[in-house]
């Protein structure tokens, strides 16, 4: 059991490492572009101090509940709670301060006097290597999950424990899951 | 001269014979929503578990979300002996590690990993086991005992009908390996183990429908479902796992409140052993922003409080369930068990 448990948080450590790839904005001109970026801008506002109050307590509730849990498994999700909290907090801010990976080139594009023709001309450049971007990390994804889970795979052939063994194939078919989600 | 007659007719009258399997054990699958919003899990959209209860929210257009989740109860480390003990491997020392303090002991382990896509979804769990011990009489102690390991595989379909209407089904195939047994200690220890526990296997196909209505036209997003669980056909009938299909109907609301998204929902449920351990009226509710999700539900045999943190692809979780059941002698027993979540999700 102890196996299965370090074995599940090696696999969510690596897919939270591998990162997750940000929704998509659809735009083909500056009057789209803008117009779907004043709709973010709010959704990030609103996402921004969800997350900042959520993670306030969700870091006081964790230090909270470790230090009156007896119980070391529930210690464990309390203080991995302690940590989501803070980030969660910290991402928040940035939500409020500096919105979303658009902003940049956004503002940027605001604060010119180009004629609405270069903007457009602007914006369906960047776009088109935005996608380009995201084809890359997808490709990139599904190599990585693919090359782990043929690892677990390896692992799983030399482990003699029996309940490791199921783990380690348990983990491969999830990684190749994963690798395949990455297709569609 | 009495009292040793007396004992030796107990032992070897009274020795040991199956029962039902706690009905937590024996329906469904084990998750953070089942523990912490019990029954009403059937009445809202959330991903949080693999697949939804009910399988009429796979009809929702969404994007596809791979899932993987570990599942288990504060008593874990007994996971081994149990497994020891379901797959004929038990010896003395399983035995007074399971049974040596003679107290109530509880506990479930679940694995899984599922695709929650558009319209359907898959989802698979090699290992999930079920572990539960009543006592009575310490001076000759006698034990009742539920141990159960599943294999299982779900696929979920659903499409829209129109007007509102959206159907789902849910087939669940499950290999079961089981032990339900009421036995004096002395008689396990006698036998050390060995060949004492028999485990009974059965293969299980469930087919489970469900129905949902549910109106975009409003704020408060209401949903008016129904669902049929646990229907199906075993390869071999047993005491331990009678056929009890349970029929769902409920009613939900959910609306954006403040920073998040509040519901609150009413369930009803049904089945042919309601008159004995199941109160048909369950309501629950949930509250969402940011990172976090609280879940709460209450009945009048049960009751839960639950946390889910996410950060997009990790999330975790605690629940706290308080049920009564039967503790195969024709008591009711309270017991609140702590579980917890660990899960990965893209």
């Amino acid at each position: 059991m102890k196996t299965i448990f370090v074995m599940m948080l090696t696999l969510l450590m690596g897919v939270t490492a591998l990162g997750k790839t940000k929704k998509e904005l659809q735009a083909t001109d500056w009057n789209s572009f803008e117009a779907a970026m004043q709709e973010a801008e709010r959704e990030d506002r609103k996402t921004g101090w969800s997350y900042i109050a959520s993670g306030a307590l969700v870091t006081i509730g964790g230090l909270v509940g470790a230090s009156s849990s007896a119980d070391s498994q529930s210690k464990l999700i309390y203080g991995l709670s302690q940590g989501f909290g803070v980030a969660a907090i910290g991402y928040g801010t940035a939500k409020l301060s500096y919105g979303n990976e658009y902003n940049s080139f956004y503002d940027s594009i605001q604060g010119t006097e180009l004629s609405l023709e270069q903007k457009n001309s602007l914006v369906s450049l960047y776009m088109e290597n935005e996608r380009a971007k995201r084809e890359m990390i997808r490709k990139i994804n599904i190599a990585t999950h693919a090359a782990i889970g043929v690892l677990n795979l390896y692992s799983a052939s030399r482990e003699p424990d029996k309940d490791a063994k199921t783990a380690l194939q348990f983990l491969a078919a999830v990684n190749f899951a994963f690798a395949l989600s990455y297709t569609f | 001269m009495r009292a040793s007659l007396i004992a030796l007719f107990l032992i070897f009258t009274a020795a040991a014979h199956a029962f039902e399997a706690p009905r937590s054990m024996a329906t469904g699958t084990s998750g953070l929503l089942t523990r912490a919003l019990g029954r009403m899990c059937h009445g809202f959209d959330l991903a949080s578990d693999t697949l939804p209860c009910n399988p009429a929210f796979i009809a929702f257009k969404r994007e596809g979300t791979l899932r993987a989740n570990l599942f288990f109860g504060n008593n874990v480390s007994y996971t081994k002996e149990a497994s020891d003990l379901l797959n004929e491997r038990a010896d003395e020392d399983t035995i007074r590690t399971l049974f040596g303090k003679q107290d109530r002991s509880e506990f479930e382990t679940n694995l899984e990993a599922g695709y929650w896509g558009e319209t359907w979804g898959v989802s698979v769990s090699p290992l999930r086991v079920n572990y539960g011990t009543t006592f009575r009489n310490p001076s000759l102690p006698e034990i009742s005992l539920f141990a159960s390991q599943e294999e299982s595989l779900r696929g979920q379909i659903g499409t829209y009908l129109g007007n509102d209407l959206f159907i789902g089904l849910q087939l669940r195939a499950l290999h079961r390996k089981f032990i339900a047994k009421q036995f004096f200690l002395t008689d396990a220890l006698a036998n050390e183990g060995t060949g004492f526990f028999e485990p009974e296997n059965q293969n299980v196909l469930y087919v489970e429908p469900g129905l949902l209505y549910a109106p975009e036209d409003s704020d408060w997003n209401p949903k008016a479902y129904m669902s049929l669980m646990n229907a199906g056909i075993a390869s071999r009938a047993s005491p331990a796992f009678p056929s009890r299909p349970q029929f769902h109907l409920g009613t939900s609301v959910a609306a954006d409140i403040g920073l998040g998204t509040w519901g609150l929902g009413v369930d009803v449920a049904w089945d042919n052993g309601m008159e004995t351990d199941l109160e048909p009226v369950t309501v629950g509710s949930y509250y969402e922003f940011g990172i976090l999700r609280l879940l709460a539900h209450v009945n009048e045999r049960s009751n839960g409080l639950g946390f889910q943190v996410s950060s997009g692809f990790f999330n975790l979780g605690l629940a706290s369930q308080s049920t009564t059941f039967n503790d195969g002698w024709g008591e009711k027993v309270t017991d609140r068990r702590l579980y917890l979540l660990l899960g990965a999700e893209i």
